[in-house]
């Protein structure tokens, strides 16, 4: 390449450090590069200068700093997710899952019969005429009337010749309902009458 | 990650010269100021995605470059034409104002003048002193395209001042 086109790689700084040696060596001899290269240094410089002299507001940068909340101690940058929070985070979650496991106990409708009714009298009807569940080989049904409420529940022997039974179902005989208010206030207007 | 979050940068020491880059792109003071400070917050904010010291200067240009773009994508805003050269220099004291702003704005009024891309691509390489290179890196550019405009940018305004100079020595003309 003839030194004379090296020119714009040399004032924009391309060229390599041996390319640079040989290419201020022909500075030297070569009067129109020379000059070429010093009005566009000079021009460079003005173009520095003249910037340099601008200077950012002072309160520009107040207010990213207001902003930003810089960390205290560390240089954990402020939005990284730290230990702490994650720790916050779980203890969160546990808490909910623990009111929503609660709140399921709480308001599940209950499986397993009342063990009050274990003391029961067998063969006997109760003794409001309630529907009678049909009794089998491997089930028993036995009525309770020793309680407030009373039920028929449904026995299944524990095991094979064994004395015991298990509760499996207990259901009431008196069907659990709200009292019939209109009905009663009609029944005592007619009596009135 | 650890590296990462060691990474500790004075941002605030840059403002000076992501102002004047945001000046360049902008050619509205009060735009620049916005500029500014928006990427001073979003340095801050997204300081953990910087791997090094050495790198926050054109990171934090590129940030400015890439708010210009969604301005200039949103708002459907355009660089004015001309910088109102009375806002050069408000912090300085009377006679500071006096003396430099002559020959600071001729200059830079001149430089603005520029088209965008030259503008820019010229102060990145005059004022900031990066390569042909990182400033092709910086405006995701070809490297030839930059030396283009670099070249056209130079002889531009050498015509410009040239121009001036000319006219300044016989006004009459």
């Amino acid at each position: 390449m003839n030194d004379c086109q090296s020119l714009e790689n040399y004032l924009d700084g391309e060229l390599t450090p041996e390319e640079r040696i040989a290419f201020e060596l022909h500075l030297e001899s070569c009067w129109a590069c020379r000059t070429e290269t010093e009005v566009e240094q000079n021009l460079d410089q003005r173009i520095q200068s003249a910037w340099a002299e601008l200077k950012a507001p002072t309160d520009v940068s107040d207010v990213p700093a207001r902003c930003v909340k810089k960390p205290s101690t560390g240089t954990v940058p402020a939005n990284v997710a730290t230990p702490q929070s994650g720790v916050r985070w779980l203890a969160m979650a546990a808490a909910v899952s623990a009111l929503i496991l609660s709140a399921t106990w709480y308001f599940a409708p209950e499986k397993r019969p009342d063990e009050r009714f274990a003391t029961v009298k067998t063969g006997e009807k109760p003794s409001n005429g309630a529907p009678v569940p049909q009794a089998s080989a491997r089930r028993k049904v036995v009525f309770v009337e020793n309680e407030a409420r009373p039920r028929s529940l449904i026995l299944v022997p524990q095991t094979q010749g064994s004395e015991g039974f298990t509760i499996v179902k207990a259901y009431p005989t008196i069907p659990l309902t709200k009292p019939d208010l209109f009905n009663s206030r009609r029944t005592l207007d007619e009596q009135a009458n | 990650m650890t590296a990462r979050r060691d990474v500790q940068i004075d941002f605030e020491k840059y403002v000076n010269n992501v102002f004047r880059f945001a000046l360049s792109l902008s050619n509205d003071w009060h735009i620049a100021e916005d500029l500014t400070q928006e990427c001073l917050l979003r340095a801050h904010q997204r300081q953990h995605q910087l791997q090094s010291a050495e790198g926050a200067r054109p990171w934090m240009f590129r940030i400015v470059l890439n708010l210009w773009k969604d301005r200039l994508k949103k708002k459907r805003i355009k660089a004015t034409d001309a910088l109102d050269m009375n806002m050069f220099g408000r912090d300085w004291s009377p006679e500071e104002a006096l003396m430099q702003r002559e020959s600071c704005q001729q200059i830079v009024q001149l430089m603005q003048s520029l088209p965008d891309q030259q503008r820019s691509v010229l102060y990145l390489s005059s004022v900031e002193q990066f390569s042909i290179r990182e400033i092709a890196g910086l405006i995701k550019s070809s490297e030839n395209s930059v030396k283009a405009n670099l070249s056209i940018a130079r002889k531009t305004l050498r015509k410009k001042l040239v121009r001036q100079v000319k006219q300044q020595e016989s006004p009459i003309e």
